[in-house]
């Protein structure tokens, strides 16, 4: 099951397409800085440049169009495989093989680990970009790297183990697109048109994200996960809300579906 | 096919997705009030109705660049996706008679569902915004936004006169329902290359993410329809952006058109 989700995976043109949108978001911030334009620096204000202030998470103005799409992104690659299954009737073939319990568990973690790849992608790459173009200079905040400040996510870490800090960056921003990826799958149990069940996790992002910023901007998922600020108790309540909800519902309903 | 009846075929293609439609409402009434609430807790207690529903920097309130990525956007082409698709089915396809006839009743519905969706922001906009902050139009006074903005006695006095409700309600309504339908026609563009709803939204969302970015020295797309302090000091700013936002949905309804006449259904 599991290598006839995989080999899904790479024939599917929207998947490589959405890699290619990654890889672009991911390298046009690259050559806007690379190294002859870093003159262009206004005071040399984050001299002397290292990777890990160059990195997009913090600067670049294509990040915003990448924060927009983010739960578009997650979503399209794989989320709308079961729906695609039920509605070709494809799961009839699949579930005369294996149990429907280990069908809907093997789909729920390739779903979830597709969608947080995908999404986090654009950010891994610019990385590693910005690494061949700047090297990994210890982080110290008198010297251009004031980024993180004291109202940012974890200060300490970033200046004392930036590496780590960038990791944890990027599995918090892997897990916020596998739960997204995981609602767009949940969904699909109760909505078979595919094209719905696609955009249904940017609309829930969109509702959730302007809700809680109305409310309190401290506890905006764009602000928790995708800005460069003080983290609190709402990154842990959203994640095992958005996760264990959808896997809960996924797992409940698709067991419940008629699918033979 | 009489007119009339192709009215009738469209209109009713809207109405036969009703629970889309309500879906679409409410989230646009949620995502409306909570862009106000947010605008008005950016601007503190001294701002007018039109304050949050046009905010003079372009990108805030209920009816600029911010709601066509959260708002517009996505529902203009889940709706109008819908209701093609639908429409597009092979007994459909046959009862029409001819291409023509087919894509004539999608520029209707497009159309219609454009004037729908300027209609309910902008009353749900005056609406929600009054009960925030009144009423009374505060851009006329010179304790409002535009004159502190201006910050020139006789200057403000020269470009008052456009300032007054009614005129701030047509413009807001006539950017904004050409802004549409601008979206809806490059939607419907999209839709003949791209199958998938979502692919459509990435792609409108980037451009009007580079837009919003000032990638091009001018703007093309929903910043264009989108009103700045620029376009109150100098109308035909507006002027020019709506006539761009004509053409270039013109441009639009005749390229996809002549993709219809070639269009194979079958497949």
């Amino acid at each position: 099951m599991l290598n006839m989700e995989i080999n899904r995976i790479y024939k599917r043109p929207v998947f490589w397409l959405l890699i290619l949108v990654g890889l672009i978001l991911a390298l046009w911030p690259v050559i806007q800085t690379w190294p002859p334009h870093v003159v262009t620096d206004r005071y040399y204000v984050f001299y002397p440049r290292s990777a890990y202030v160059s990195w997009m998470y913090f600067i670049s103005p294509i990040y915003y169009i990448y924060v927009l799409i983010f739960p578009l992104l997650s979503a399209l690659a794989y989320s709308d495989a079961y729906a695609e299954d039920y509605n070709t009737g494809l799961v009839k073939g699949i579930l005369t093989r294996i149990e429907k319990k280990s069908y809907l568990l093997v789909r729920y973690g390739v779903n979830f680990c597709v969608g947080g790849f995908v999404a986090t992608f654009p950010l891994f790459v610019n990385f590693i970009g910005e690494m061949a173009a700047y090297p990994l200079i210890e982080n110290n905040y008198f010297f251009g790297m004031a980024l993180v400040k004291q109202d940012s996510f974890f200060p300490e870490l970033f200046y004392n183990h930036p590496l780590i800090y960038t990791l944890v960056r990027l599995l918090l921003v892997f897990l916020l697109g596998g739960m997204l990826a995981s609602l767009g799958l949940a969904f699909s149990t109760s909505v078979k048109n595919r094209y719905i069940v696609l955009v249904f996790p940017f609309l829930i992002f969109m509702v959730v994200d302007i809700l809680t910023a109305t409310i309190n901007e401290k506890y905006s998922l764009t602000t928790l996960f995708l800005q460069n600020s003080q983290g609190n108790r709402g990154i842990p309540f959203y994640l095992l809300v958005g996760i264990i909800g959808s896997f809960i519902w996924y797992y409940i309903a698709g067991d419940h579906n008629e699918t033979i | 096919m009489k007119r009339s009846k192709m009215l009738n075929v469209s209109f009713s293609g809207l109405s036969l997705h009703k629970k889309v439609l309500v879906m679409a409402s409410i989230y646009c009434l949620i995502a409306v009030t909570c862009l106000l609430f947010i605008t008005k807790k950016g601007k503190g207690s001294n701002c007018g109705i039109f304050d949050l529903m046009a905010d003079i920097g372009g990108l805030m309130g209920s009816t600029n660049q911010l709601m066509f990525l959260i708002v517009a956007i996505p529902l203009i082409v889940l709706v109008l996706i819908q209701c093609i698709e639908k429409s597009e089915r092979g007994f459909s396809v046959v009862k029409m008679g001819s291409r023509f006839h087919t894509w004539n009743i999608h520029v209707i519905l497009t159309i219609y569902l454009s004037f729908i969706m300027t209609s309910f922001l902008l009353v749900i906009s005056f609406i929600i915004a009054g009960f925030f902050v009144g009423f009374e139009n505060t851009w006329l006074s010179y304790k409002g936004t535009i004159s502190k903005m201006i910050h020139n006695q006789e200057k403000f006095e020269s470009i008052v006169a456009h300032l007054f409700t009614y005129k701030i309600i047509l413009t807001i309504f006539i950017t904004k329902f050409l802004g549409f339908l601008m979206i809806s026609f490059l939607t419907l563009f999209l839709k003949q290359f791209v199958k998938n709803t979502a692919l459509i939204i990435i792609i409108l969302i980037v451009i009007a993410g580079l837009d919003g970015l000032g990638t091009l020295p001018f703007s093309f797309f929903s910043w264009a329809a989108s009103l700045n302090i620029r376009n109150w000091i100098n109308p035909m700013i507006t002027v020019y952006h709506c006539i761009y936002l004509f053409i270039v949905s013109m441009v639009f309804y005749g390229v996809t058109g002549l993709l219809y006449e070639r269009k194979d259904f079958l497949s």
